[in-house]
This record gives structure tokens, sequence and C-alpha cells, in this order.
């Protein structure tokens, strides 16, 4: 079987069983869960601070009926930093590399704070189309740059999640794959390879936690518009 | 048991997901939709010849 770069991206399966149910579970077999305990152990601590920074950080600029996707947006967070950071272990699927997900997390998302905004607020939301101080000849063609760009956010979205780790985890593999043939050919130049690769994956595991951290902020701040 | 649990699960998630979510689920469903035609081409079965 004739393998491309694009191999890693295919979605496992087992004598036809999809095993992609298997990495979309990760995150919730990983993370400990919630007890009644007056103190708990030190996991669960750090988890509950990091959790209850992230909600503080992301929510303070939202209006309190914006507080009700504390839950999502926080829960969307965590298994997308999960998914991409173990995605950068050895022989993992990563299933943020699906557009078909990115897409799926965002088209729903972002329509749900347009038609949030559309319902509790209509005149603002429209309002959104037209920025504070345009001169008025360009009004008309400003709506439509705005109401495009408006209609781009969810591909936006679902895209950058998706190019973003698709392109790291393709570099991975470029550049381990020329470090493999140069250790045998030309040592001297492998050690150069050797070190690219190092940082290399340094810069994916920021980009993985960054990018999944864009996605939610950037979904906080529509809802912020809207709410 | 597996009643409880989801009686306990669905009193955790139920005020979401009956309230604030009910936008969210519009565009699961369109998404839904374009994934069933992409991936089946809004045919239910494939014809036997």
């Amino acid at each position: 079987m004739t393998l491309s770069l694009f191999n890693q991206f295919l979605s496992p399966s087992l004598m036809w069983i999809p095993l992609a149910a298997i990495a979309l579970a990760l995150p919730w077999a990983l993370f400990p869960h919630q007890t009644t305990r007056w103190v708990n152990n030190r996991l669960l601590s750090l988890q509950s601070w990091f959790l209850g920074q992230f909600t503080q950080q992301i929510f303070l600029p939202i209006n309190s009926p914006g507080h009700k996707w504390a839950l999502l947006l926080a829960s969307l967070m965590l298994f997308l930093i999960t998914l991409n950071t173990a995605g950068l272990l050895p022989y993992t699927f990563t299933p943020t590399t699906q557009l078909s997900m990115n897409m799926g997390f965002a088209i729903p998302l972002w329509l749900a704070t347009v038609v949030l905004g559309l319902c509790t607020q209509p005149t603002q939301a429209l309002g959104h189309l037209l920025p504070e101080g345009t001169p008025t000849p360009l009004i008309p063609v400003l709506i439509i740059i705005e109401t495009i760009s408006l209609f781009i956010r969810p591909i936006a979205l679902g895209v950058r999640l998706t190019a973003n780790l698709t392109a790291g985890h393709l570099l991975i593999q470029l550049i381990s794959s020329a470090t493999s043939v140069l250790l045998s050919v030309l040592p001297a130049v492998a050690t150069f390879t050797i070190t690219l690769l190092f940082l290399l994956t340094l810069l994916e595991v920021a980009v993985a936690m960054i990018q999944a951290y864009v996605f939610v902020l950037l979904l906080s701040l529509y809802l912020q518009e809207n709410v | 048991m597996l009643l409880g649990a989801v009686r306990r699960w669905w009193a955790q998630v139920g005020p979401y997901y009956t309230k604030p979510y009910r936008d969210v689920f519009i565009g699961v469903g369109i998404m839904t939709i374009i994934y069933y035609k992409i991936s089946y081409g809004g045919k239910l079965k494939k014809p036997s010849h």
C-alpha cells in the first residue's frame, strides 16, 4: 500500500470499527470528576483552579445573561486543548485535524450567538453591521463588507483550527522523515534537522494550546457582541 | 441503576439543554443535514443492482 503524507490524518478504524470515538472520549476519561469532598486531591484542585481562572478570564467582559455559556465554553476549551496536545504524541489520531469536526463546532456555536443576538436585542445585533463614525458615502459598502465578514466567521473559526493543526503535524512528519533519512547519509545535517524538529515540537505544543484558546476566545467575543 | 444515572445526569444538564443551548441545536440540526447530504448524497438506501 502506497502511503502519502496525508495518511496520518485518515480516521482510524480497526476491522471497520471506527476508532475515532475512542479518541473523542479520551478527554472525558483523562480528567477526574468533581467530588463532594471539601478539600480534594492535588490534581482535582489544580483542575478546578485552572477551570475557574479560565472561566473568570473569558467571561469578565461578557454581560450576565451570557454567563449561562460558561459551562459550554469551559468544557469546549478543555476538550480542544486535550485533543490538540494528546495528538502530538506519536501514533495518536488528532480529531481536530478533521475539518468536519471543527466546522461541527464552529457553525452551531457561531449561529447560536447570532440567533441569540437577533432574538434578544435585534437592533443592536443589526447595528453591529455598521461601525460608529462611518462616513455617509461609505455606508452601503461597509454594510456589505460587515455582512460578508459576519458570514466568514464560522468558516474562519473551523478552518483556522484545522489548518494550524494539520500544518503542524505535516511539518513534524516531513522534518522527522528527513532526519531519519539523513542520519545514515549526512549525520552533520541530521543534527541540524533534529534541532529543528525539537524546536518545531515545542512550537506545536504552544500552537495546540493557543489555537484551542483562540477558538473559545473568539466564540466568547461573538457572544459578547450579541448578549 | 442506569435510569438513576440518566436522571442524575439530566438533573445537572437539563436546565442548560432546555434553555440556553436551544440556539445551538438549530446549528446542530443544520450540520446534521449537511453531513447527511455530503455522506449519503440524500439517498437513504444504496440502489441494489
